[in-house]
């Protein structure tokens, strides 16, 4: 008993030192190349690369919370999602960003931009908008 | 308690953890302080002079001053000569200029004939940051004081302290008909949202008004809602007409700017918009992104107020606004001069002795109506892009009944007994 506890520990914490992995940037993970493998995203990804952002930022520097343990655990998460999805031909024709995949992406804009926001404030407070609900083609198409 | 041999490595250990402790907090504070400029002292309360709020936001008020360059005011009967003939018996009908902008209102109220300032004071509620102050002062007797006794009171236009409160800059409602427009309505301002609040401190003097016969309070005729016939159907069960037509003898009712009306449930407002993100967009000065504050047409900034959203290009943009104003243009030409034609049929019956005074009254019913309808889109900024269906729409009504009027007036004169 003593023994398999000490194993499903063991796992456990390997499970969770291979998710936090997903992170490192060296792996490429985050990067357009990784994510437009499945042709579902060939769009954005078609058009993002011929954006400005290209040179500063890649998928996951937008989509995916900057922390270690809070990004890499989204990232598990979305990303066993977004496999099911393609593998079992469910990935939506039109994709759409979820109100948590929304929130990210507002906080890490102003992770990178808020010091030119630092007199407009954060816009989506009390029912505002989104950065992107206006720049709705940066940086990439819907 | 622990071995000798252990003692050192535990002291230092101790001492390593708290150094790393020390220094990660240092570092933690140090690189993860919100950015933010915190704000250089308060500004006083009842703060009207934009010069004083200029020196705590320099940019916006830079930003601000550029009003100044807005001065043209041509005369509204250049474009639309048959504006003249429908506002007969007002003063509107000796003068119409466009205004030249928030810097100006004082300026521009001062140059108009002073026999319109009988009007009374409630002429000046739109164009001071002092009135919010004034109205505290004199409460309801404010509306009954004439209107240079108000007036000579004033040296600053529109400008910060009408949309801001000064502790914390946040958009404030500082009219109160627009207050009492909403609590009438059944609704509370202040749960408005951010979104709603760029529009609603535009909606403080970008609509139209009245003023009540009795008080002459300043009055958003909003009850039954916003709408041009929702508006027409309050003012048809008050009875109230603000004026008699001096040639038709029909009593009418008199349509301001109703911006944030006729804005109101159109494609861009349906879309999440605001007044302010077309007409203040978000400017770059320097390093940092402000809200211009310099209101002008958007067509002077495509690049910042459409092609964020819009990528279209400015030109293909630019051709797309043109062509919905110059259509609605041509279709309010054609309504203005419907209604002088039912103006003139109406004189006509009116001076006919004898004439069938059922049917004169049902014409210049349809009189009543057309004029409104006209009017509201008339007198609205923006030639019909704050919201085309319904600027169109509105005149298509205003055509029918002009028409009906016209009909009705030599139906009269026909069976004048």
């Amino acid at each position: 008993m003593k023994k398999k506890l000490f194993w499903l520990a063991g796992f456990a914490f390997f499970s969770f030192a291979l998710m936090l992995l997903t992170k490192v940037p060296a792996l490429g993970l985050d990067k357009a190349e990784f994510c437009g493998q499945c042709h579902v995203m060939y769009e954005q990804v078609e058009t993002y690369l011929h954006s400005a952002h290209r040179l500063g930022a890649n998928c996951g520097d937008c989509h995916i919370p900057h922390s270690l343990v809070y990004g890499a655990t989204y990232k598990a998460y979305t990303g066993t999602r977004d496999i099911v999805a393609v593998l079992t031909d469910t990935a939506p024709k039109e994709i759409r960003v979820t109100k948590l995949g929304k929130d990210i992406l507002q906080e890490n804009c102003l992770r990178c931009h808020g010091g030119l926001l630092e007199q407009v404030g954060d816009t989506r407070e009390n029912n505002g908008k989104y950065c992107f609900d206006c720049h709705r083609s940066t940086p990439h198409q819907k | 308690m622990i071995p000798n041999q252990y003692r050192n490595l535990a002291i230092f250990s101790i001492i390593v953890v708290i150094i790393l402790g020390a220094s990660g907090f240092y570092f933690f504070n140090a690189h993860n302080q919100d950015l933010e400029e915190k704000p250089m002292g308060e500004i006083a309360a009842n703060e009207a002079d934009p010069a004083v709020w200029g020196i705590y936001y320099p940019k916006h008020y830079e930003s601000y001053l550029e009003n100044a360059q807005n001065t043209a005011k041509p005369s509204h009967f250049e474009t639309k000569p048959y504006m003249g003939p429908l506002y007969a018996g007002l003063g509107y009908a000796d003068e119409f200029n466009e205004p030249r902008g928030h810097l100006y209102t004082l300026d521009d109220i001062r140059e108009v004939n002073p026999k319109r300032y009988k009007t009374g004071a409630a002429c000046n509620t739109c164009k001071s940051s002092q009135i919010p102050e004034i109205i505290n002062k004199y409460g309801e007797d404010y509306y009954l004081k004439s209107f240079e006794e108000i007036n000579s009171q004033l040296k600053h236009p529109i400008a910060c302290l009408d949309c801001h409160d000064p502790k914390t800059m946040d958009l404030r409602i500082s009219r109160p008909a627009l207050i009492e427009a909403f609590e009438r309505q059944g609704k509370d301002i202040t749960k408005a949202t951010r979104q709603e609040m760029r529009s609603l401190v535009c909606a403080q003097c970008h609509v139209t008004y009245y003023f009540l016969p009795e008080t002459k309070k300043l009055t958003f005729p909003w009850d039954k809602g916003i709408k041009a016939d929702q508006i027409l159907a309050y003012f048809d069960e008050k009875n109230y007409s603000e004026w008699q037509h001096p040639d038709a003898g029909t009593g009418l009712v008199k349509a301001r700017h109703a911006e944030y009306e006729i804005f109101m449930g159109s494609t861009h407002q349906s879309a999440g918009l605001a007044c302010a993100d077309c007409h203040m967009p978000y400017v770059k000065q320097g390093n940092v992104k402000i809200s211009s504050h310099y209101w002008q047409s958007p067509l002077n900034n495509i690049e910042q107020s459409c092609t964020v959203c819009h990528r279209e290009g400015i030109d293909w943009l630019k051709s797309r606004v043109k062509d919905t104003q110059a259509k609605t243009k041509e279709i309010q030409d054609i309504a203005g001069e419907a209604v002088v034609q039912a103006i003139n049929e109406l004189k006509v019956a009116k001076e006919t002795p004898g004439v069938n005074q059922e049917l004169l009254k049902q014409a210049q019913e349809m009189h009543r109506k057309g004029q409104w309808y006209l009017d509201y889109v008339m007198v609205t900024n923006g030639y019909g892009f704050h919201n085309p269906t319904e600027s169109i729409n509105n005149l298509g009504k205003a055509i029918d009944y002009a028409h009906k009027s016209i009909k009705l007036a030599r139906e009269a004169v026909q069976k004048a007994s």
